[in-house]
């Protein structure tokens, strides 16, 4: 692998006058500056030029991907959401005891393990040992199930942490006192009057996790063969193919910005204190 | 949380991270082979819980030979080597940004929100790999790159903190009575900000590790033969259908030396009532 564009595209058997002409022809002779310029106004139209890799549109190659990678990362999010939430409730309802301790334990682990090594520890067991789940692909959605536990494990910790904090200050203040002396069951309290005080910190946590998530698939992806965005931009990084590279890294960063103004306005909406001005 | 609890806690995780520090540095005395040197005629022994096993390789061999307990314990330079260098480096450029974005505020403040924004949306592991595939890897190269993309919550933390006390009677007094700019942010607004600092760069630490193993996984981190922990579960990928203890054991090394950080980070969190996302726990 080199970082010299012209050399990678030409070959390995180029001669120096091939590079000089692959340099020429895709104008990689040009001040740096001119060439972003140029980029920059390609790609605000929606031209992100062409991979000379797969030798397509950089474009079409992406929306080709995208699925994919949104499916992983919705349901992944799901899976975590749907984990995370009733953890963390548990530890904030027995805090400070047996069951506290130990979910916050098993929080701990789970921060402190990579997520491709979880998810070849998964793929021993359930891919190889037990045989029960497809290892690599995305034919059916058999194949995503062990790609989605890994990346809601993956943003598992962050959530519990914050939905047990969240619950304890809850549970601790006066309208659940006051709901608890209107005779108002336990459900209908931590579910009606303390869960929603203590999503709003939850929301706003979600979406970054989820922009963390989408990018993250770099990895999850390249472990179990899946064919999503994540996955062209390693293939596209490993083979020097600048064009998909630039286009990638934008689409994750702009993905992100606007799932972080979403979380804005969703957490207007829930928290009437919050005002957009 | 009980405060004994807490005591036990920190002492737990910083007598593991001294027995890491201790592997890493005596890593040849205690296994008794060089890391490096290859033996083919000894390809993939077994560890020696399993049949087959070599009495002189107690955790067995890799694929070209090479004693895995050597690689281990010599793994843990690597990554203690990625965790606190990088984070040395993202705190002096984050500390830097939030600690002048913080006292001065106004324009300065703009800008520094600014590039946190602009940090923050960038997606670290994509970033990392795409700088490492551009300028080729080294060990210098990948500690510098995370730096660059880690610096983003000392400098959250660091301003917000900064902004606290900026208004505060001691640091007035210090203006008063003729002290430099210079001298307040050194002596008077670093020292009373050092604590949340600190439970700071146990978690860059540990996000540090984690990052460098999945780069080196992806084959774009640490440059082989360093005995990277990723990049030997990334070696031993092939194997682990046959062999699942060689991508097993560095895992677990990885997780050990993780909780341990977040052990001791949790206990200074504690003890001094603060943590690092600003919540209770």
């Amino acid at each position: 692998m080199s970082g010299d564009v012209a050399t990678t595209i030409a070959g390995p058997e180029a001669t120096q006058a091939d590079i000089e002409q692959v340099r020429r022809a895709y104008g990689l002779d040009r001040p740096l500056a001119v060439q972003l310029a140029d980029w920059a106004g390609h790609a605000v139209r929606g031209d992100f030029g062409q991979s000379f890799y797969f030798r397509k549109d950089v474009s079409s190659l992406i929306v080709e991907r995208m699925p994919t990678t949104f499916r992983l990362g919705v349901f992944g999010m799901l899976v975590g959401l749907a984990l995370a939430l009733p953890l963390g409730i548990l530890a904030a309802l027995y805090e400070g005891r047996f069951l506290d301790r130990a979910i916050q334990l098993l929080i701990s682990a789970n921060q402190a393990v990579p997520s491709f090594w979880l998810a070849l520890m998964l793929i021993i067991v359930f891919g190889v040992h037990l045989g029960w789940l497809p290892t690599t692909g995305a034919d059916s959605w058999r194949h995503f199930i062990m790609p989605t536990l890994v990346l809601g494990l993956s943003v598992l910790p962050a959530l519990a942490r914050l939905a047990r904090s969240g619950m304890i200050k809850a549970l601790a203040s006066d309208y659940v006192r006051t709901a608890r002396a209107k005779g108002l069951s336990s459900f209908s309290i931590i579910v009606k009057h303390a869960l929603r005080n203590a999503a709003i910190p939850i929301v706003a946590i979600a979406a970054v996790q989820f922009g963390n998530a989408l990018g993250g698939s770099v990895v999850i992806e390249s472990v179990f063969a899946l064919h999503g965005v994540g996955h062209l931009a390693w293939e596209s990084i490993i083979k020097s193919d600048v064009a998909v590279i630039q286009a990638t890294v934008l689409m994750f960063s702009i993905i992100y910005v606007v799932i972080t103004f979403i979380s804005d306005v969703m957490n207007a909406m829930l928290d009437p204190r919050i005002r957009l001005s | 949380m009980h405060l004994n609890r807490v005591r036990a806690d920190f002492l737990i995780g910083a007598l593991i991270l001294s027995l890491v520090a201790i592997a890493a540095i005596f890593s040849h005395q205690i296994s008794g082979h060089d890391p490096f040197s290859q033996d083919l005629m000894k390809r993939m022994l077994p560890p020696f819980w399993m049949d087959g096993h070599d009495p002189e390789h107690f955790l067995g061999t890799d694929q070209l030979g090479r004693d895995y307990l050597a690689r281990l314990l010599y793994g843990a330079r690597i990554v203690l080597l990625i965790g606190v260098g990088a984070t040395l480096f993202a705190g002096v450029i984050g500390i830097t940004l939030g600690v002048l974005g913080g006292y001065f505020g106004g324009m300065v403040d703009s800008i520094v929100l600014f590039l946190i924004t602009v940090r923050l949306s960038l997606p670290t592991v994509l970033v990392a790999l795409a700088v490492v595939g551009m300028v080729g890897s080294s060990l210098a190269i990948v500690v510098s790159i995370l730096a660059l993309l880690l610096w983003d919550r000392f400098a959250v933390v660091a301003r917000t903190t900064t902004m606290q006390i900026r208004h505060l009677d001691f640091i007035k007094s210090a203006r008063v009575s003729g002290c430099s700019t210079s001298w307040i942010l050194w002596r008077e607004v670093l020292p009373n900000i050092s604590e949340q600092l600190i439970v700071v760069a146990t978690l860059e630490i540990t996000l540090a590790i984690l990052v460098e193993a999945s780069l080196s996984f992806l084959g774009l981190g640490v440059p082989p033969p360093l005995p990277s922990w990723g990049l030997m579960i990334a070696e031993g990928k092939d194997q682990m259908y046959f062999n699942a203890w060689i991508v097993t054991l560095p895992g677990i090394a990885l997780m050990l030396v993780v909780v341990a950080v977040n052990l001791v980070g949790d206990g200074v969190a504690r003890l001094s009532d603060w943590n690092g996302n600003g919540s209770t726990r």
